[in-house]
């Protein structure tokens, strides 16, 4: 099965070469299905990183060369959207934002609607990099994406979309807005900085 | 409460081609050479090793060894069930306790692991300071920025914030979760002290509830020793050149002496029949 948190699951095992139970914990923490010890060992084995890997050096080219490949060069780079990614992935709006991925909707719609709804001046470039590591929708197949939809937290949602198709998706996302706006502690959490 | 069985989606009988594997439990007894929810790498390195560690030189010998390897095999079973068996007594105990102790306990697991990855991303980042500067250290720290801001649950990078500044943010927030660990470990073990003797009993009653499997695979345990042990004497008698069938006869010998009734009577008649061929 693949995940559309792929790259985030890349991220933990081969950069921050964090252990089992610590990708588990962050995965809980981040609101991600749970992966049992199979799945973790199917992870770490499809990492296949080259020998003397090292992600921060620049030097040496077939870790750069499998940084570019799994499209995780940003995030050793540390870029301003990668983090914002993060925060996104962190703040209220990202259930609306994974209902408009998944009805099909692109990053710079989905950036002016989250700004028309007053859900944060996510930009364009947050939201094509949440896309691309938590939520890679587009690249997965049918049956995981069925399956996966079984495991996540948000799954009866995604479900329902997949059953009521793309036009559903604006009103979905906006209802969930509503909701989220009378949330005592969103108006806490991080939202975007420029 | 019984061993965890094999799934059912991985149908035995899918798997190995019609051969009906319904009844196997433990597989102690199995004589398959590998069991579907098994990996068939560990059980040919395992081969390897005794073929490597015993050199057979001759056939009863190379099939005493591959003997060893079924027996081996088979002990190994035995002791993943008895440990499967074991930490699922151990679950049943935890699922008799009050709520409120299991989130505390949860509750401490997810700090103390909290403080793990703080303190491995901050390792990596000291060990990258040692070999090329700040500017390495620096670098690992932006990359790493978004899983300590997960744990430390406020912004550890931006801000004009130097590397030291963030280390010194990130050392604070290590010492305060690191406290709260403590304060909720101190406050776990209290919790428990008064009910240890409960946590005793109820796991004791747990594995009492399936005492007759564990009865079982002690019993299994105790014959495949004995087994491994036959078969080591006969490897040795092999190697002092004695043959092959007078080796089986002698070891069926002792089996029935040591197991068969009227075991005097029939051990008299044994080494009679040993002190004639020796004779002879």
């Amino acid at each position: 099965m693949t995940w559309p948190h792929g790259r985030y699951l890349d991220y933990l095992t081969g950069i921050a070469t964090l252990d089992d139970v610590e990708v588990r914990h962050m995965l809980d923490r981040d609101g991600f299905p749970p992966m049992d010890d199979a799945d973790l060992v199917r992870v770490r084995y499809l990492l296949d990183q080259p020998p003397d890997f090292d992600a921060f050096d620049e030097g040496h080219a077939a870790s750069q060369a499998w940084l570019r490949q799994r499209g995780l060069q940003g995030v050793v780079r540390g870029d301003a959207s990668v983090l914002q990614a993060f925060r996104l992935l962190r703040s209220p709006s990202r259930l609306p934002v994974e209902v408009l991925l998944l009805g099909g909707m692109t990053s710079a719609s989905i950036a002016e609607f989250l700004a028309r709804n007053r859900a944060g001046t996510w930009s364009e470039n947050t939201i094509g990099r949440f896309a691309s590591m938590f939520f890679a929708v587009d690249e997965m197949a049918g049956d995981d994406l069925i399956e996966y939809d079984r495991q996540a937290p948000n799954g009866e949602v995604y479900k329902e979309l997949l059953a009521r198709g793309p036009d559903a998706a604006v009103e979905l996302a906006e209802r969930l807005l509503q909701r989220t706006a009378t949330w005592p502690w969103a108006k806490a959490m991080p939202t975007a900085t420029p | 409460m019984g061993l965890p069985a094999l799934k059912l989606e991985e149908s035995p009988l899918v798997l190995h081609g019609g051969r009906a594997l319904n009844a196997v439990k433990r597989g102690a007894y199995a004589r398959s050479p590998c069991l579907p929810h098994e990996d068939p790498a560990e059980w040919d390195a395992l081969r390897r090793e005794f073929e490597d560690s015993f050199q057979p030189a001759s056939a009863p010998e190379r099939a005493v060894v591959d003997e060893l390897v079924d027996l081996e095999r088979r002990r190994r079973r035995v002791q993943r069930a008895e440990q499967a068996l074991v930490a699922q007594a151990a679950t049943e105990a935890w699922r008799r306790f009050p709520e409120a102790l299991l989130r505390l306990n949860a509750e401490v697991n997810r700090q103390r692991t909290d403080t793990a990855i703080i303190l491995k991303l901050v390792e990596i980042m000291a060990k990258a300071q040692d070999a090329g500067g700040d500017d390495a250290a620096s670098a690992r720290l932006r990359c790493f920025a978004p899983i300590l801001e997960g744990v430390v649950g406020r912004p550890v990078t931006g801000d004009g914030r130097s590397y030291e500044d963030s280390l010194a943010q990130i050392g604070d927030v290590f010492c305060a979760r690191d406290s709260a660990l403590q304060q909720s470990q101190d406050l776990l073990a209290r919790s428990t002290t008064g009910s240890q003797t409960e946590i005793e009993a109820a796991r004791a009653e747990a594995v009492l509830l399936d005492d007759k499997a564990l009865k079982r695979l002690r019993q299994e345990q105790v014959t495949l020793a004995r087994a491994t042990e036959r078969q080591l004497r006969m490897l040795d008698q092999l190697r002092k050149d004695v043959s092959y069938e007078r080796v089986v006869v002698a070891e069926r010998e002792i089996h029935r002496t040591k197991t068969g009734p009227m075991n005097g009577r029939r051990a008299i008649v044994a080494g009679a029949a040993a002190d004639e061929e020796d004779a002879a």
